[in-house]
């Protein structure tokens, strides 16, 4: 049983909201379930809880909730793929498959992301996002992304398809599923924090679709949105990556000078907090692209 | 923390915070539960012991999130060496608690008596009233005490404020002794401290060993905190340290690498839009004595 808090947390919010119990637990937990939550008979575990509070566009921040005991070893192993380590991935995958059952849908949703993140090939790829997405949104589409009701978990695998189809060369596909995506999250999204975190991992990525296919105007224009953004959160990596975006895009441009500034802040930025690997890959790239177009 | 340590834990705070165990358990679970788990005859689940825990921790006010957060803020603060912010969030805290008909909470007394010693506003001898204040809690509380138990954020702000009393009136060894054995509890104890405060507590130490000219210490301090904010992903909270450690490398003769310390952290904060702050940096090192960095830095637009 569980302090009469969280209990209350998730009734008034939804209430406040105007969500009903079956939009918000679709796809992740049954109605009945959820009322039990809500009146304080039964306690969920802390991931069903977590996506529940993110669905309902609020910061998990605020509880100090503790994983349950049989949660302990499965939020572990999730924590170590998402460090993405690549050479024992495949013995955590394994493990991680043993603590999930055929009704747990948020598990299995996970598993199929890891997979997803893991493999080579663009189309499997993003067949398996899809296949983790319909785990919890079963209907989905994304030209439909507006009606749904999306949690933080959910959000990052959509923003992969569009990266996906990034590769596979649908630009405007892409850029209109992070352009939805950030609508979403614009209008759905109370908690400043939660909000900033996912628009500012939304934004990065649809400026780097943009610098791919040679928008450069409208990349820097979200650039300098992102960037907004990232200094209120303090998120030094994505802001590193914005302006490293915005840097290429700028020197495309022919603003060489704004452009060697930029790069310096990338520099400075990501050599501040030790970011060692992506501070050599980026600089690397920029002084590539930006030698290009002096040669140019 | 182990099972049937949790029942002793439970309730040495309980009955530090004067609870009755029916204040406690009410709606989480029975008195005659929470009497056996006090006992380690019943070990409690996760949830129920958290739920004990925060129930005790909060006073309980713990369905108050309002007050939470902006205890949270000062306490971030005040660990951040912030005074001008944390006395304005202890003025909002106070309009709180009295519209909730409470003149003050132990935590808001113990935040503003670090306010006054950091702003120079105490009398002769303050140090007895800060031990007087940490004693209700921490009955038998000495500062060469080993701290091997919970801390609530109260009993955190206050060991800290007898810390920041002794370095105000230089006696660093002092305030060191006394933030490094609070530094190794909260390491080793679960608690309530965001890991902002965390690192807001290692540059406090980490500068009070540069006071005392302890350079290498000082280095090692950053160097550990570097460290934290990489495994905890607060990467901003590194370029606070910047300053202190460019600052070591220079005296402990790494000139180099005091140089790109420096001109990192300046582009970060330009970087960052804090023009103020990359100013503030090269101002401070400028006025720094036997700290005479010779670099030349992007010029701050205005």
């Amino acid at each position: 049983m569980i302090g009469m808090e969280v209990a209350d947390y998730l009734r008034d919010k939804r209430i406040e909201r105007k969500i009903s119990q079956k939009e918000l637990c679709s796809g992740i937990c049954s109605v009945a379930q959820l009322s039990r939550y809500e009146n304080g008979q039964r306690s969920p575990g802390k991931l069903l809880f977590d996506t529940l509070v993110e669905r309902l566009g609020s910061s998990t921040e605020n509880f100090n909730i503790m994983y349950k005991d049989e949660e302990v070893e499965s939020y572990k192993l999730r924590t170590f793929m998402l460090q993405g380590n690549d050479k024992s991935i495949d013995i955590y995958i394994d493990r991680f498959e043993k603590t999930i059952d055929a009704s747990d849908n948020l598990g299995r949703q996970f598993l199929y992301m890891i997979n997803a993140n893991y493999c080579e090939d663009t189309v499997k790829r993003l067949d398996l996002y899809y296949k983790a997405i319909q785990m919890t949104v079963t209907d989905f589409d994304y030209e439909r992304i507006s009606e749904y009701l999306l949690s933080h978990n959910e959000i990052c695998i959509i923003n992969n398809i569009a990266l996906c189809y990034k590769l596979m060369g649908e630009s405007d596909r892409a850029i209109n599923i992070h352009t939805m995506l950030i609508s979403y999250i614009e209008r759905n999204i109370y908690d400043k924090h939660a909000k900033m975190k996912n628009l500012s991992l939304v934004i990065s990525d649809l400026v780097g679709t943009y610098v791919a296919f040679e928008k450069y105007i409208e990349a820097a224009y979200w650039a300098n949105k992102g960037i907004d953004i990232c200094q209120n959160s303090k998120d030094i990596e994505s802001l590193a990556i914005l302006y490293y975006y915005e840097c290429i895009a700028l020197s495309k441009l022919g603003q060489q000078k704004k452009a060697v500034k930029l790069a310096l802040y990338v520099q400075g930025l990501l050599k501040m907090s030790e970011h060692t690997k992506l501070c050599h890959k980026l600089i690397e790239e920029l002084e590539e692209q930006v030698n290009d177009l002096i040669l140019i | 923390m182990e099972i049937l340590n949790i029942g002793k834990v439970i309730q040495s705070e309980r009955i530090k915070k004067g609870l009755s165990q029916e204040d406690v358990s009410f709606g989480v679970c029975t008195t005659a539960t929470l009497s056996r788990i006090e006992r380690g005859v019943h070990a409690p689940n996760k949830d129920t012991a958290n739920a004990l825990l925060s129930k005790i921790n909060s006073g309980m006010e713990s369905s108050d999130n309002d007050i939470k957060s902006i205890e949270h803020e000062l306490m971030h603060s005040i660990l951040n060496n912030d005074y001008t912010n944390a006395q304005g969030h202890l003025f909002v805290l106070k309009e709180k608690l009295s519209y909730k008909g409470v003149a003050k909470s132990r935590f808001s007394d113990s935040c503003s008596m670090n306010i006054d010693v950091n702003t120079g506003n105490i009398v002769d001898k303050y140090d007895m009233n800060i031990l007087k204040a940490i004693k209700r809690t921490i009955v038998n509380y000495t500062e060469d005490m080993e701290l091997d138990f919970y801390l609530s954020k109260d009993e955190v702000i206050l060991i800290c404020t007898l810390a920041d009393y002794y370095a105000v009136m230089h006696n660093y060894s002092r305030a060191i002794s006394i933030l490094e054995k609070l530094i190794n509890c909260l390491k080793q104890n679960c608690t309530d401290i965001s890991d902002t405060d965390y690192s807001g507590l290692l540059y406090k130490l980490s500068s009070y060993y540069v006071l005392s000219n302890d350079f290498e210490q000082a280095y090692k301090i950053t160097n550990d905190a570097y460290e934290y904010c990489r495994m905890n992903t607060i990467h901003y909270e590194m370029l606070k340290f910047s300053y202190i450690k460019s600052l070591c490398e220079y005296r402990l003769g790494c000139i180099d690498k005091s140089k790109s310390t420096v001109t990192y952290a300046h582009y970060s904060y330009l970087a960052l839009g804090q023009n103020d702050d990359a100013l503030h940096l090269t101002e401070t090192i400028k006025s720094t004595p036997k700290f005479d960095l010779d670099i030349e830095l992007m010029e701050v637009e205005q």
